[in-house]
């Protein structure tokens, strides 16, 4: 009786499994007010009556202001979904505007970091810190193999959701992408035309600060092999143009074999290189000059500093050298703002580690100098977040384990698999200059 | 006493008229925190019944719930936040009630507040399920969707939420 007086005119009620009569009106907000009334004098029988679409959500669908607002809250590989709702969504979507604004809002939200790669050429692994990634990082690992295209993975550099990829064709030639992971999309990035054989290519650095620029930089630093002269130069995506520094780095002058050697840091406008053995140096983009940069001193009866990690986060920028291999204590500095010099933000102490894990625990009874520390471990990545939650992320053999350095809580994160062409303990293991941040953005290549 | 006094003469109130012609009495330093409201009273437009005649009772109600706890002095940083966690627990079509009434008012905490909790509510779901939220016919060809599905296939991966709140 119901039903027939009622719900007639609504070809979406039904009895559910529980019997209960389920009657769906479409944005019936008065009606569904006074079928409710009706019902509940004349009728003991429970109904649950869904409404699906109130009023305002189909003014808010309409109003493009108010869904550009709302869609803004939302993250890129939900937004990449929506854009199958209608063709208004699309539109807004995929609108250079509206990814410039997404980006630029979504830039310093910790909460955007999905996980971090871990490369080790010619494989990489990617750390979910969101377990319900997983599979969708299995089909993005798809993607970036399809841009591989069978050319030899080089190396890659990351920033701010942003990857440049590194490739080497067969007959040497190198190659280079930027690539948006969440968006598919690349660009290819042609060579400095002043790069000439037999010069090389010491760096591709990525430079996005979608906090100032839809727009990336990217610094080539290269060997000028006749000058025996570190060389700079910067593309810009927005005119697609190579800009050349005057100024260089006589390595004949300096040395240091290894400047430049490793992918360099994106802080403060300037990418910043450290070195083993030789000066840090930063190269500011937007003015295309270079300068040393405060560089902790050589410990004493060591050729080298043994740097783990080199990164920046919450706005600062981090270095973690553990020179003492006998040892489970260091510091992480942090260099001042000013660039004075660095500071130790943080003393850690992990003699309480080999207990826990006595898999870090150098079994190799006669390793060579290099691999003759107490315990096998390294640092990864930190983490210092605004609410003062700084957390270590932590390579033991086999494990990579979570270290929250406020209330002193271990968590295991996952496992890795030795890696055939390293010998002795370490090879299942990572270093800070292996890790690759990734952040979902909807920025454009 | 008579600091006191004074300090109570110097309470104003409006009075804010839902759609549905319900009334309720605010404390004008309570109410300004909309910007509409506060335009109106500078324009001299407050002195008697403010009508808002796209904002109903049952939404008018919660908007001044919050409001109220987002003016008072008395509460703190930990009650606002408690506040604002089991307000965005409503039903989503409440919050898009509010979102909408927000807008209108032009009150731009809240405003931030809803939409950031529709987003958390619709993010995991189906196009399906946020078409039947917001109450949209698909205008795309099947092939046209397949296609825009294809680009990014990773997007569609994963236990995605097909419910409607």
């Amino acid at each position: 009786m119901i039903s027939d007086t009622y719900a007639t005119s609504s070809d979406a009620s039904y009895v559910d499994d529980r019997g209960i009569i389920r009657v769906t009106f479409v944005h019936c907000w008065s009606i569904e007010k006074d079928v409710k009334s009706r019902l509940s004098l004349s009728s003991e029988i429970s109904i649950k009556i869904e409404v699906p679409s109130s009023e305002s959500a189909q003014h808010i669908a309409s109003n493009e202001d108010l869904l550009t607002e709302l869609l803004l809250h939302l993250p890129p590989k939900s937004l990449l979904r929506f854009q199958t709702v209608s063709k208004h969504w699309l539109s807004i979507i995929s609108s250079p505007q509206f990814r410039r604004l997404h980006t630029r809002m979504n830039a310093r939200s910790s909460a955007s970091t999905i996980g971090l790669f871990l490369c080790r050429n010619p494989a990489y692994n990617f750390l979910s810190l969101h377990e319900e990634d997983f599979s969708t990082m299995s089909m993005m690992n798809e993607r970036f193999s399809s841009i591989r295209d069978g050319k030899i993975f080089y190396g890659m550099n990351s920033c701010n959701g942003l990857f440049c990829l590194d490739f080497k064709l067969s007959d040497g030639r190198r190659e280079f992408y930027i690539y948006n992971l969440i968006t598919g999309e690349n660009r290819f990035i042609p060579l400095p035309e002043t790069i000439n054989e037999p010069d090389l290519v010491r760096t591709m650095n990525l430079a996005f600060d979608p906090e100032k620029s839809g727009d990336y930089d990217v610094v080539c630093v290269w060997l000028s092999v006749s000058e025996n002269q570190l060389r700079f130069s910067v593309y810009s995506s927005g005119t697609g143009n190579w800009r050349h520094s005057n100024e260089y780095y006589d390595c004949n002058e300096y040395g240091g074999a290894d400047l430049c050697f490793y992918y360099g840091v994106f802080w403060n406008g300037a990418v910043h290189w450290v070195s083993q053995t030789g000066p840090f140096l930063c190269f500011e983009v937007g003015n295309c000059s270079f300068r040393q940069m405060p560089t902790p001193p050589i410990p004493e009866e060591q050729w080298h500093r043994n740097i783990e990690y080199f990164g920046e986060c919450g706005g600062h920028l981090h270095l973690i050298h553990h020179n003492d291999n006998q040892s489970t204590e260091f510091d992480i500095l942090e260099l001042e703002v000013n660039y004075s010099g660095w500071f130790v933000k943080y003393h850690v102490n992990l003699e309480f580690l080999p207990n826990l894990h006595p898999v870090m625990v150098n079994q190799e009874t006669n390793p060579p100098e290099e691999y003759a520390y107490t315990n096998v471990f390294s640092m990864i990545c930190f983490h210092d977040d605004e609410k003062d939650k700084a957390r270590l992320l932590l390579s033991l053999p086999g494990k990579i384990i979570l270290y929250n350095m406020n209330d002193g809580k271990i968590e295991e994160l996952a496992d890795v698999k030795p890696a055939s062409f390293r010998l002795f303990i370490d090879g299942a293991r990572y270093d800070g200059f292996e890790m690759y941040k990734h952040v979902e953005t909807l920025a454009r290549v | 006493m008579a600091e006191a006094s004074s300090s109570i003469t110097e309470k104003f109130f409006l009075t804010l008229k839902s759609s549905d012609g319900d009334e309720f009495v605010l404390e004008e330093s309570i109410a300004i925190q909309s910007i509409t409201i506060k335009n109106m009273v500078e324009d001299g437009c407050s002195s008697s019944v403010i009508p808002l005649s796209k904002v109903d009772t049952e939404t008018l109600i919660k908007v001044i719930e919050y409001m109220k706890m987002h003016s008072s002095t008395s509460s703190n940083e930990e009650e606002i936040e408690n506040f604002d966690k089991k307000f965005v627990s409503n039903s989503i079509n409440t919050i898009l009630n509010i979102l909408e009434a927000a807008n209108f008012l032009d009150i731009n905490n809240l405003l931030e507040l809803c939409a950031e909790a529709v987003a958390n509510r619709i993010k995991n779901k189906t196009p399906e399920a946020v078409r039947k939220i917001f109450n949209i016919t698909s205008d795309f060809t099947p092939e046209e969707e397949a296609e825009i599905r294809n680009e990014t296939p990773w997007a569609f991966e994963g236990n995605l939420d097909h419910s409607l709140d």
